[in-house]
């Protein structure tokens, strides 16, 4: 493919893209769905997102040649071809939201699903081989808590009577260190260590000026926990790999403190409150195969089972019904590399594209989001940049939710790494 | 050299795989929890002799869709699975019961016991509250389960009585609380008198005079929905949760009764998305629905329904600005409670008729129990005093005294309805004034309860 081709190739898959995203932002998300701590976008939340990933229906259990296989497969490290390599992937996600907290749910109602827009650093990691051992550690955000901020006033004949203000923000970040290793030409396996730390912050302010009188609500939570995840890649032939990837259950703690009070020109009222809450998280084991059609073009299909129905959550002190059940997420992607010369260097296109359903675990409304998924970049030697896209429409809810991750990943390659190492070595 | 480089290179290399495989083993180690002495709650679908609770020393806890609950040690259990096949064991379904409301390890604030609500109680604590003082105190209380909520929660009434399981003729008085969802302290003073009456049995005399003679039957939390939803989601919440044709939440349960329910629309109203929303029809709502089953199968004398804020103390009528046939009674009841009240922390609860005193209001309870059974009702409203002094909000530090203050008004009332037990309209009384007077039956209009203590 020559380099005109493949420009024109790039630009109709963005004009495709932009074109899309009006007809996805008219629709929405579950009610259910968006409870304390719901995770923006889905509940099903699995290693780390890389454009690679995104692009090729999240593919994370036969994700090769990608540092983010840390968190999703670690054995995939070892499996891959490339050596030493930096990544790096921003993310952009887009969710519509109807139902959350006070809105929609009696006291402040909306005609239409809110908008709640994110955006940040999703992984940045390195990965390296030394022995025949692959050794990586990541930086990730995996969780994002945010909601959209509502600033509601009431006024009458041109007099402010209530306002209310709310927001909610918090991520969940991931440090991550993990090793794999070939056991012969077939088998890799990976362990990863990853520990927890993050926030989720709630702040309500209902300000009644007739009376002067100023209510709040603030509850602040900071998170975290360790967990282990365990891969398996087994290659049968050059062409057909099959990977298994397992987080045992375990435990995030969140330790709270919270406010809740009255001021008036009378009195104060305050009650503070406090919590140290441990909610288990469920065990999440997946399967995949990679199958390589030709050179350039191969696919992959991923089933992963979340063991929601053990999920149990304590908030402030209170155990909260979560009534769920497990949910399969199944997805499956394509990937297609082109190659051509350019500037007298030898290019690399790679194309992806994917499927995926990822059903809701809540039991009082069948919820599920079904996406579709894009991308494609351009690299060499030294470097690898990928933009993806996922677009997910909800149905079950009734509100049309929307989820909606624009990803971009640099990835720095051997050849770089060893010409930036080799430079310092000369000074 | 380099071998030695790369040997050395190699070892540290494993240290730090071990290292790594170390962290991650340990991390999943704890070491085990100290735990208190094994009990387990067992259910069977048959009630059981005294002589058989007494044997296998049971207690009991609960009756719930026709099956007993009681709480056992886990060492009879083995041998009560031989002697009652049909023996459930229920312990994980009571998941609150064993657990303490602060874990052990809290390094929270000692002032704040319970997380977002402080030292109130959220349904679920009033719940653990409620089936701790029936199992610690079996003899004179026993746990209903009178309804449940549109979200499947429980509506609680606890029976203090000298044999909470019999249906004896004795007087009964409710105290309520808990209707409106954001009305906290409403929740908290019916909770807490109750666990002074069960505490304070054996020692305090006038206690045990009026638990002997009468039945307490207290359900602090009308509106276990709207509570949590007051807690975890918006403060000032005042009703159900009933999700509305109109796509809004709620119907305000103190005008869903069915005594001149609607009557008007400025006592309440028929727009769901209001405040005073008296829902689609009389008693639609299964909280409300609770109670009034509650009052049709027992024996009711009195009734407080606590409310907040106020400091009033009111009685009937509410839907319309005029007298009862029975003012003088209930004023005087009114006034002599309020003056108890006053004696305590020298706090004033304003008496007064519901209607005049605060606003009107169609479908409450108070009017409801006095429309219906002819007897006293009392809508207390808690502190503060107005809106500016907190409204809503209590200080936790001014709960104690806010409890304190209303436990004279409740035994005045006690003893008032032992005392005047069996009323002018109860079989027994109309008998023993037929055999007296040698006359026939009178069938009039029953009516309220008179007593010697009445001026």
């Amino acid at each position: 493919m020559n380099y005109g081709r493949q420009v024109r190739v790039l630009f109709i898959f963005f004009i495709t893209y932009l074109l899309f995203i009006p007809n996805v932002l008219k629709a929405q998300l579950s009610p259910e769905q968006y409870l304390e701590e719901s995770p923006l976008g889905s509940w099903n939340n699995f290693g780390a997102d890389s454009a690679p990933s995104l692009g090729a229906g999240l593919r994370q259990i036969v994700l090769l040649n990608s540092g983010a296989s840390l968190l999703g497969n670690p054995a995939a490290l070892a499996a891959g071809s490339s050596g030493s390599v930096l990544d790096f992937s921003f993310r952009f996600q887009q969710a519509r939201l109807y139902k959350f907290w006070m809105v929609n749910t009696g006291v402040l109602s909306t005609t239409g699903n809110l908008n709640c827009l994110t955006a940040g650093l999703s992984y940045a990691g390195f990965s390296g081989r030394i022995k025949g051992w692959t050794l990586a550690g990541a930086y990730a955000q995996t969780e994002n808590y945010s909601r959209p901020q509502i600033d509601y006033s009431l006024s009458r004949d041109g007099l402010l009577y209530e306002q209310l203000l709310l927001s909610q923000t918090g991520r969940q970040e991931v440090y991550a260190v993990g090793l794999a290793r070939s056991l012969g030409r077939r088998l890799s396996f990976g362990l990863t260590l990853a520990v927890l730390n993050g926030y989720l912050r709630r702040n309500f302010v209902e300000i009644l000026w007739v009376d002067n009188v100023n209510l709040k609500d603030v509850r602040n939570q900071k998170i975290s926990g360790r967990y282990l995840v365990f891969g398996l890649l087994y290659q049968f032939n050059e062409k057909l790999a099959l990977g298994w990837s397992l987080i045992p259950p375990y435990t995030r703690k969140f330790q709270g403190t919270s406010l809740s009070a009255f001021y008036s020109e009378e009195t104060q009222v305050e009650i503070p409150g406090a919590g140290n809450d441990r909610v288990r998280m469920p065990l999440i084991t997946g399967l995949g195969a990679f199958y390589k059609i030709s050179a350039a073009l191969d696919i992959s299909a991923e089933a992963i089972y979340f063991g929601w129905k053990s999920y149990t959550f304590n908030y402030f002190g209170e155990t909260l019904e979560r009534n769920f059940k497990n949910i399969l997420r199944l997805s499956s992607g394509l990937s297609y590399k082109s190659t051509f010369r350019f500037l007298r260097k030898q290019w690399e296109a790679p194309y992806y594209a994917g499927i995926m359903i990822d059903p809701q675990p809540m039991t009082d409304v069948r919820s599920t989001y079904y996406y579709l998924t894009f991308g494609s970049g351009m690299g060499n030697a030294d470097f690898l940049l990928i933009l993806s896209t996922a677009i997910g429409l909800e149905k079950g809810s009734g509100h049309n939710l929307t989820n909606q991750k624009v990803c971009l990943s640099l990835q720095l390659r051997p050849a770089l790494l060893n010409k930036f190492i080799g430079c310092r070595k000369q000074k | 050299m380099r071998t030695r480089k790369k040997a050395s290179l190699s070892l540290s290399f494993h240290f730090i795989l071990l290292f790594i495989l170390l962290l991650a083993a340990t991390s999943f180690f704890r070491p085990a929890e100290a735990q208190n002495p094994k009990q387990e709650i067992i259910s069977l679908p048959h009630r059981l002799s005294v002589e058989i609770i007494n044997k296998w020393e049971l207690d009991p806890l609960l009756e719930q869709r026709g099956r007993s609950y009681f709480l056992v040690s886990s060492e009879k259990l083995s041998q009560l699975k031989q002697v009652f096949p049909s023996l459930r064991v229920e312990t994980a379904n009571f998941p609150h019961l064993f657990k303490p409301r602060v874990s052990p390890t809290s390094k929270a604030n000692p002032l704040t016991q319970g997380g977002l609500n402080g030292a109130y109680h959220s349904y679920s604590e009033t719940a653990a509250e409620l089936k701790k003082m029936a199992s610690s105190h079996p003899q004179i209380a026993r746990l209903y389960i009178l309804g449940q909520s549109l979200e499947n929660r429980n509506v609680y009434g606890l029976k203090i009585s000298k044999n909470p399981g019999l249906v004896e003729d004795e007087p009964g008085l409710a105290l309520i609380g808990g209707h409106h969802a954001r009305e906290w302290i409403s929740v908290e003073v019916p909770l807490l008198i109750a666990q002074h009456l069960v505490d304070n049995y054996s020692s305090n005399q006038s206690i045990r005079n009026i638990i002997d003679r009468a039945a307490i039957w207290v359900i602090p939390l009308v509106n276990p929905d709207g509570l949590d939803y007051s807690i975890f989601n918006y403060r000032l919440w005042r009703k159900n949760r009933r999700l509305n044709p109109d796509g809004s939440f709620g119907v305000d349960l103190n005008r869903n009764y069915s005594f001149q329910w609607g009557c008007d629309n400025q006592g309440s109203s028929p727009n769901p998305s209001s405040d005073t929303y008296r829902g689609s029809a009389p008693l639609s709502e299964p909280e409300t629905l609770a109670v009034s089953q509650l009052f049709q199968e027992h024996n009711f004398a009195a009734a407080i329904s606590y409310h907040s804020y106020s400091q009033t103390i009111l009685y009937p009528w509410s839907y319309a600005d005029q007298p009862t046939e029975d003012e003088a009674l209930l004023q005087w009841l009114a006034e002599q409670m309020s003056r108890l009240i006053f004696q305590v922390h020298g706090r004033e609860y304003h008496p007064g008729r519901s209607s005049s005193s605060l606003y009107l209001s169609n479908g409450d309870f108070a009017d409801w129990v006095y429309g219906l059974f002819k007897i006293p009702a009392f809508t207390v409203e808690l502190p503060p005093v107005d809106f500016l002094s907190g409204g809503f909000f209590n200080p936790e530090n001014d709960l104690r005294s806010i409890v304190e203050e209303n436990l004279p008004a409740v035994l005045f009332l006690a003893e008032w309805v032992v005392d005047n037990y069996p009323p002018a309209n109860h079989p027994a009384k109309i008998k023993e004034r037929l055999e007296d007077q040698g006359k026939n039956l009178v069938k009039k209009k029953s009516k309220l309860l008179t007593g010697k203590e009445w001026p």
